[in-house]
């Protein structure tokens, strides 16, 4: 719970965060378009403020902060107010379903990604964005997190575990692909993205939901 | 809330199908009211044209 409550009540300086981190930002924007799919019927659980749904052309988000929420009303975007681990919907209702740095902030993971499973079309595409807890730059966040209002009650995840996740839930046609390589407040430019994982802080996964 | 929405909606807890009862509603949207679950009777409100989906526990 405490995790929803540091977001209801830091939804601007949580916004803020992307004006004055726009090349993280930006990095993370572009490993995210890599794999999401560009037409379709999409969701973002755990939207926050709109700043990921907006510019990928997601229209439908679930958001059990309010007043991040509000925010993302205000870009355009329809929110339900709601969490990952119980989502509100039809079976098979969305063509792709994306989460960015949302894992770490959820009670039981898994669960959401069951949800996320069932929600899901057929051969509909998840899309997850993730700080990799093995990477050099996901070490010094888990060592720092002490000293961050946001991640302080985060659970950072590997990759490897996120993997086995989907292997249980039976998607296909797994993507990596992996961005931000050096310390995100000596971030002066826009970083590539590369494919795998390993190497960058910020992790894209994407996979098709089998039959 | 736009009523086609309501289409895709399913109760959070249980997923079974929901009931609205329209208190006020726009010329597009439904501003106020309720989505009862079929299954389970819970409620979920409708305010100033959000419904709020979360689990009782957590509103």
């Amino acid at each position: 719970m405490e995790n929803i409550e540091i977001f209801e009540k830091w939804a601007e300086k949580y916004d803020e965060w992307f004006e004055r981190n726009r090349f993280v930002y930006e990095s993370e924007l572009n490993a995210l378009r890599k794999f999401a799919p560009k037409a379709g019927n999409g969701i973002e659980v755990g939207v926050g403020t709109g700043r990921f749904a907006v510019p990928l052309g997601i229209r439908y988000g679930v958001e059990p902060a309010k007043s991040m929420a509000e925010i993302a009303r205000k870009r355009g975007i329809k929110v339900y107010d709601a969490k990952g681990e119980e989502l509100p919907f039809d079976d098979e209702s969305f063509d792709f379903l994306l989460m960015v740095t949302t894992v770490c902030f959820l009670q039981n993971p898994f669960k959401a990604f069951q949800e996320a499973t069932r929600v899901l079309k057929r051969e509909g595409h998840i899309v997850i964005g993730m700080i990799d807890r093995d990477s050099p730059i996901g070490k010094l966040y888990e060592s720092k997190k002490k000293d961050s209002r946001f991640y302080r009650h985060a659970n950072f995840y590997s990759v490897s575990e996120v993997l086995k996740w989907l292997e249980r839930l039976r998607y296909r046609e797994i993507k990596i692909c992996q961005t931000i390589f050096n310390n995100p407040k000596e971030i002066n430019a826009v970083e590539p993205v590369k494919d795998g994982y390993g190497d960058g802080g910020f992790i894209v996964i994407s996979g098709q939901k089998g039959e | 809330m736009k009523r086609s929405l309501l289409d895709i909606l399913a109760c959070p807890i249980c997923k079974g199908d929901l009931d609205l009862i329209v208190e006020e509603e726009g010329d597009e949207e439904i501003l106020a009211g309720k989505l009862i679950c079929k299954k389970c009777s819970v409620e979920y409100l409708i305010e100033e044209g959000i419904p709020n989906m979360l689990p009782p526990e957590l509103r």
